[in-house]
């Protein structure tokens, strides 16, 4: 088909002339920045279901590790070498620890990334202790535990999200 | 894609530019978005706001505010839907239809009744200087579907075969949509 099948033999204007006319509109402006605004106001309160995810499993990794942490006892007297160094770490980890927020206190992607990134120190931390001391069953017991309890928290975050709850984070 | 060649135009828009479906700036933008950098989508909306906003102007008859509801629904719906593209590069391709079902399903919801009746009295202006203010009218006037395949052929680059497929229609009723707009726009105009 050409612009020819248009032709109605009766009309007041010529195709080409239509087609001109239709090709000379304009066809970029500048996007407004209100309407961004309004956008960036949308998908900050309703978070992609991929962020939300990356950040549930932050928030629970990060849990886990400020539960070993707050399970850090007093300290017994350090016995020099390996011990010593584990002692340190604990120590370091566990004065952080208070300052960790809990799961429901990250309300933004931002927030929830860097504290991924806190947690992912911490937890290398942990495995670079262990490869110190692979035998060290305390080690071994926090990580285990860090683990189960990043497991709750998925399961009860995935509770809580219902469909009709779902529906309402997103659109 | 198309199956009607459009001459060539006697009076090119020298701002005339076609989204890239291959731009790789597009492509960073979107893998950076998917892992939720709300920068990188405020990229991607720079970069292709500007070509849709016209699109959904016309699309809603020159109702403004209806277009910019469309265009902050339809970003929000891809902000959203960013796992689902799979080529990051085709993303102006995959965003224009997203946009396009929304003003379509907008409309099917009946929310734009009274675009056709009352085009004429309002006399719509585009909120950017018009070209050809009064073709830009016209198209304005014309009945919903005819002005929907009309913009979607002309203004929006796509074939029959997609615009069938997006509206719900046969492609020779999108053609015979496309012939009808452009009757009517002659007798508007002439």
């Amino acid at each position: 088909m050409t612009s020819d099948d248009f032709r109605t033999g009766d009309s007041a204007m010529e195709d080409s002339e239509l087609d001109g006319r239709l090709n000379a509109l304009t066809r970029v402006v500048d996007p407004a920045p209100a309407n961004w605004d309004a956008i960036e106001r949308r998908i900050r309160r309703r978070r992609r279901p991929h962020a939300i995810w990356a950040g549930i499993a932050a928030a629970a990794v990060l849990g886990g590790v400020a539960l070993v942490v707050s399970q850090i006892g007093p300290a017994p007297a350090p016995a020099g070498g390996i011990a010593e160094t584990m002692h340190a770490e604990a120590q370091a980890m566990r004065a952080s620890a208070p300052e960790l927020p809990v799961v429901s206190e990250f309300d933004s992607p931002a927030a929830l990334m860097a504290a991924w990134q806190d947690n992912q120190q911490a937890i290398a931390q942990l495995e670079q202790a262990l490869e110190h001391d692979p035998d060290n069953r305390t080690l071994l017991e926090f990580l285990t535990e860090a683990r189960m309890r990043q497991a709750r928290l998925v399961r009860s975050i995935g509770r809580n999200q219902t469909p009709t709850n779902e529906r309402s984070m997103n659109l | 894609m198309k199956d009607m060649q459009i001459p060539v135009a006697q009076a090119a828009p020298a701002e005339v530019v076609k989204p890239a479906p291959d731009s790789s700036p597009d492509a960073a933008l979107v893998e950076a978005a998917r892992r939720g950098d709300c920068e990188a989508f405020s990229g991607l909306y720079t970069a292709h706001a500007g070509w849709l906003l016209p699109v959904l102007w016309r699309l809603a008859g020159g109702d403004r505010q209806l277009a910019e509801d469309w265009l902050q629904d339809a970003f929000v719906q891809a902000w959203r839907k960013l796992d689902q593209l799979r080529e990051p590069a085709a993303f102006s391709g995959w965003l224009k239809r997203l946009a396009v079902n929304v003003a379509l399903g907008e409309k099917r919801r009946g929310r734009l009744i009274s675009v056709d009746v009352d085009a004429e009295a309002s006399a719509p202006e585009p909120p950017w200087p018009a070209a050809d203010l009064d073709l830009e009218r016209a198209i304005a006037r014309l009945p919903a579907r005819a002005r929907q395949v009309l913009v979607l052929f002309h203004l929006s680059d796509m074939g029959h075969a997609e615009i069938a497929e997006i509206m719900g229609i046969e492609p020779g009723t999108s053609k015979a949509q496309l012939h009808r707009a452009r009757t009517l726009l002659k007798e508007m105009l002439g």
